[in-house]
């Protein structure tokens, strides 16, 4: 039982890594109706950042917090150039740009830092912590802790303040905020920020478990989008709840089914997306689309 | 005395189609404007060609500042609310968070308050609903809103786009109430499009009527009221 | 110098594009003995995922549907055939069809709930499928040889023909690819190209004019994922070698990646689009491997920026410079810019009146 209880808490970790990177997508997706396939390269490059900065003698909280302003500014940057002559325009469009940038990304990041796979630094200190008779990590705890301070402060930025609002209603019907006022395109690249923001987050906290190489985030981002796509694509909340069941579910049929070894793990998520949108799109969180037949 | 807003020789197109042959309006400060017309006739685009909805060519003068071809943004930050067609509340936001969306450009949070208690007090069925989300009001009560919205902004301007569309008349006469209040007690500058050319007329100041595109007849609200062709067109006798 | 002009469908114009396809086959079919085998084997290979290619963009440039995941029909078809080749001796021009069957029939097996879903969703379960393909070739170790992957003994040159192998394997793709190239032709000219481009424009209008979108559109993935199996199949005969490394979701992003450059839409753009996938990460490779991925995903991005219409939409313009294709005047003399559909004379399963695109 202590057993099983600890491979959960280290699901909801990994979940809470999920998590975050799909917080981004749906930030992104919500504000602008795009799913940005680059978003995991974006994190992944932010990574990179955080360990170059950390590697040439920072320390490891400074070297975190300039990856963090570098990928918000980066984040903006990117709407602001890449994706705004594109926004609104076909579907079709919109998903090669951001697939050109996966690419681009990914090739640069190579480019800059090789392709040769290193280690990141530990951000908790390893250890369990005793609670009853089971020893979950304070990594996991960690995670989770970090995960739950994040969404707690976007419920306060996005339910309690003036900009909150004004992005909520941006994303919603930017007609209508011209028409109070709002600058829209600021906005826009405010919500790319932020969800360039998250998406460091999530590669900072998966680092220090994997090998930091330019492959780090292309299996977080498919668990990122199932969990999304459980949850809701327009659902923050279900992004998060969905992506703690992702990893949950992935971490208890990997320990427990022995058909699935670790190479197979991926085939749970990958299954969780085509069954949630085949049978119902909108995920568990997210309002159903009417479609005018 | 410089009116508030001088429009001259305004043209607009939806692509290859020419909506305004060169309309001219003005709106003096603390006046009621209206304009009237037949379906199509340009009414809505010259709203939409002032708050940079629409792309036209002309002259708009407002408070000294020209208005064509800047964004919308920027003319709503220079005083001028605009209350659309099809009213353009935020159906997913409450109505409060709608009232307060309106005061986005205003920096005293005092008065904000104040305002918002005053419109709760004008609109009290709002009031009754400020926690439910827009979406779910009525088309009278979301109506009310946009105008709330639009007023919080404290607009030296106030266009209205067909206000009265879709609601019944007993609503209508209520909507017209509060706008003839908010005439006396605010002393807004109104420019006012609408179909219902009964009541517009009776709380404008001064009437424009548009068809195809082009100024037919301006004038004084009771002059233009008296007019044998409006009598007839608009005022069915 | 003003360009000649020439009427559609009249005897000169049929006369041009015959001698423009002779002369483009003359050059195809001289190729294999100009060049050194190492060549030919990328030519052969330009031509398999000209056919993948073709098969997506009757999906996504006719039909406007994005597959993130047709490398996983590619991979059915190339294993397939291998299987089919190497364990049960199959004749190998059989295997091309045998495997366009069984991606034509999971395509619509997927397609008929898939295809129910927006643009970015499809996307994303079309993606799904591509990432699952690699891990799922491997579980299945007993029939598709897992990791290591499977030797497939490639066609051998027939006595009587006097080639050398690389030359015939070219030769023998080229065959089919044409083949199919035509049936692609004709599929569009015809009145189901018409139906896409229709329900491409517009949907809800489609819908009324009593086009059957769902099933045309799952149709239209169903024979897009067998082209991509007919490809996979020529791919085993280039290779004689499947493993799962060369299925993974990278191969589907080239294939989208092709019809974008290439230009979507249209049947030359495939090719084109083949030409830069399989010849530009070479010759940028060779120089960096990280340059190779950012001059590709900087092409995509400014190929959707500046050139919508691909290298095929660019060609276009140039031999519009030369030959200027006008419209013959409908039938009855009515006024341009009328199609008989509106006039309410002709009704569309008659193939009257839908705009030429």
């Amino acid at each position: 039982m202590g057993r099983f209880l600890q491979v959960v808490v280290d699901g909801i970790a990994d979940g809470s890594i999920y998590g975050a990177l799909a917080l981004a997508l749906v930030l992104i997706f919500r504000s602008t109706g795009i799913v940005n396939f680059a978003q995991g390269e974006m994190a992944m490059f932010s990574t990179f950042i955080a360990w170059g900065l950390h590697d040439s003698g920072r320390p490891l909280w400074l070297a975190l917090l300039g990856a963090f302003v570098l990928s918000f500014l980066g984040g903006m940057a990117v709407e602001r150039v890449i994706i705004r002559p594109v926004e609104g325009g076909r579907p079709l469009t919109v998903v090669i740009v951001t697939l050109g940038l996966f690419i681009v990304v990914n090739a640069a990041a190579g480019w800059i830092w090789g392709f040769t796979n290193r280690g990141f630094p530990r951000i908790f200190p390893s250890g369990t912590v005793g609670l009853g008779g089971v020893a979950p990590s304070i990594e996991s705890l960690g995670i989770i802790a970090v995960l739950l301070g994040v969404v707690g402060l976007l419920w306060l930025l996005f339910q309690r303040t003036k900009l909150g609002l004004a992005m909520r209603a941006a994303a919603q019907n930017p007609g209508s905020s011209r028409l109070v006022g709002i600058r829209v395109g600021r906005l826009l690249m405010l919500g790319w920020g932020l969800a360039a923001l998250l998406g460091a987050l999530a590669g900072v906290l998966v680092a220090p478990r994997l090998f930091l190489d330019v492959n780090l985030m292309g299996g977080v981002l498919i668990y990122a989008f199932a969990g999304a796509a459980l949850g809701g694509f327009d659902s923050p909340l279900g992004a998060v709840v969905g992506s703690w069941i992702i990893g949950v579910t992935e971490t208890l049929a990997g320990t427990y089914v022995s058909a699935i070894g670790a190479d197979l793990k991926v085939l749970v998520p990958l299954a969780i997306i085509f069954v949630v949108l085949l049978v119902r799109p909108s995920g568990l969180f997210g309002v159903p689309e009417v479609t005018r037949a | 005395m410089t009116a508030l807003l001088e429009v001259e020789d305004l043209r607009a197109s939806y692509g290859p189609v020419r909506a305004l042959h060169g309309v001219d309006v003005t709106v003096e400060e603390g006046g009621v404007v209206a304009i009237l017309g037949p379906n199509g006739a340009g009414k809505t685009t010259t709203l939409r060609a002032l708050t940079g909805m629409v792309r036209a060519s002309g002259t708009i003068t407002f408070d000294g500042h020209r208005l064509a071809g800047l964004a919308t943004e920027r003319i709503v930050r220079l005083g001028v609310a605009h209350v659309p067609e099809g009213r353009g509340t935020f159906p997913a936001l409450t109505v409060d968070e709608n009232l307060r969306l309106g005061a986005y450009l205003r920096r005293d949070a005092a008065g904000v308050r104040a305002d918002l208690d005053r419109w709760y007090r004008v609109f009290p069925r709002l009031a009754d609903r400020r926690g439910q989300a827009a979406g779910s009001l009525s088309g009278g009560e979301q109506q009310m809103l946009s105008i709330g919205r639009a007023l919080m902004l404290r607009p030296r301007l106030l266009l209205l786009d067909e206000p009265s569309l879709g609601l019944a008349p007993l609503v209508i006469r209520e909507l017209f109430e509060v706008l003839g209040r908010v005439k006396r007690e605010q002393r807004t500058t109104m420019l006012l499009v609408e179909q219902n050319a009964n009541l517009a007329l009776e709380l404008a100041d001064r009437a424009y009527v548009l068809e195809a595109g082009r100024t037919v007849l301006a004038g004084p609200a009771g002059e233009v009221r008296t007019d044998e062709n409006v009598r007839r067109a608009y005022l069915g006798y | 110098m003003s360009p000649v002009t020439v009427e559609a469908g009249s005897p000169r114009h049929r006369a041009l594009r015959a001698a423009a396809l002779a002369g483009a086959g003359l050059v195809a079919v001289g190729l294999p003995f100009n060049s050194n085998p190492v060549v030919n084997g990328e030519l052969t290979l330009v031509l398999v995922y000209a056919v993948a290619a073709l098969g997506l963009n009757l999906l996504v440039g006719y039909c406007g549907q994005i597959s993130l995941g047709h490398g996983a029909f590619f991979a059915i078809g190339a294993y397939t055939a291998a299987v089919l080749i190497a364990k049960a001796h199959v004749p190998y021009l059989l295997t091309v069809p045998a495997a366009a069957l069984v991606t034509f029939v999971l395509g619509f097996a997927f397609g008929v709930p898939a295809l129910r879903l927006r643009g970015l969703y499809l996307a994303l379960v079309t993606l799904a499928l591509s990432v699952a393909t690699p891990p799922l070739i491997k579980r299945f170790e007993g029939l598709t040889g897992g990791v290591q992957g499977m030797a497939v003994p490639q066609p051998a040159v027939p006595g009587w023909l006097p080639l050398d192998p690389d030359q015939y394997l070219y030769l023998l793709v080229l065959g089919v690819a044409a083949a199919l190239f035509l049936l692609a032709a004709n599929l569009t000219r015809g009145g189901l190209g018409r139906a896409l481009v229709s329900i491409r424009d517009d949907e809800r209008a489609a819908t009324t004019m009593g086009v059957d979108r769902a099933g045309v559109k799952t149709r239209v993935f169903a024979c897009s994922a067998a082209y991509a199996g007919a490809a996979g199949a020529l791919f085993t005969f280039a290779l004689g070698f499947v493993a799962p490394e060369s299925f993974t979701p990278l191969l589907s992003f080239s294939f989208l990646a092709a019809i974008v450059i290439g230009g979507l839409g249209t049947v030359a753009g495939a090719l084109l689009g083949a030409l830069f996938i399989e010849f530009v990460p070479q010759y940028a490779g060779s120089v960096n491997q990280a340059l190779t991925g950012m001059l590709y995903g900087a092409t995509l991005i400014a190929v959707m920026y500046l050139l919508p219409g691909g290298a095929a939409g660019l060609l276009g313009r140039v031999r519009r410079r030369l030959v200027e294709v006008a419209e013959a005047p409908p039938p009855g003399g009515r006024p341009t810019g009328e199609t008989a559909i509106e006039a309410g004379t002709v009704s569309p399963s008659q193939g009257g009146g839908l705009p030429a695109v």
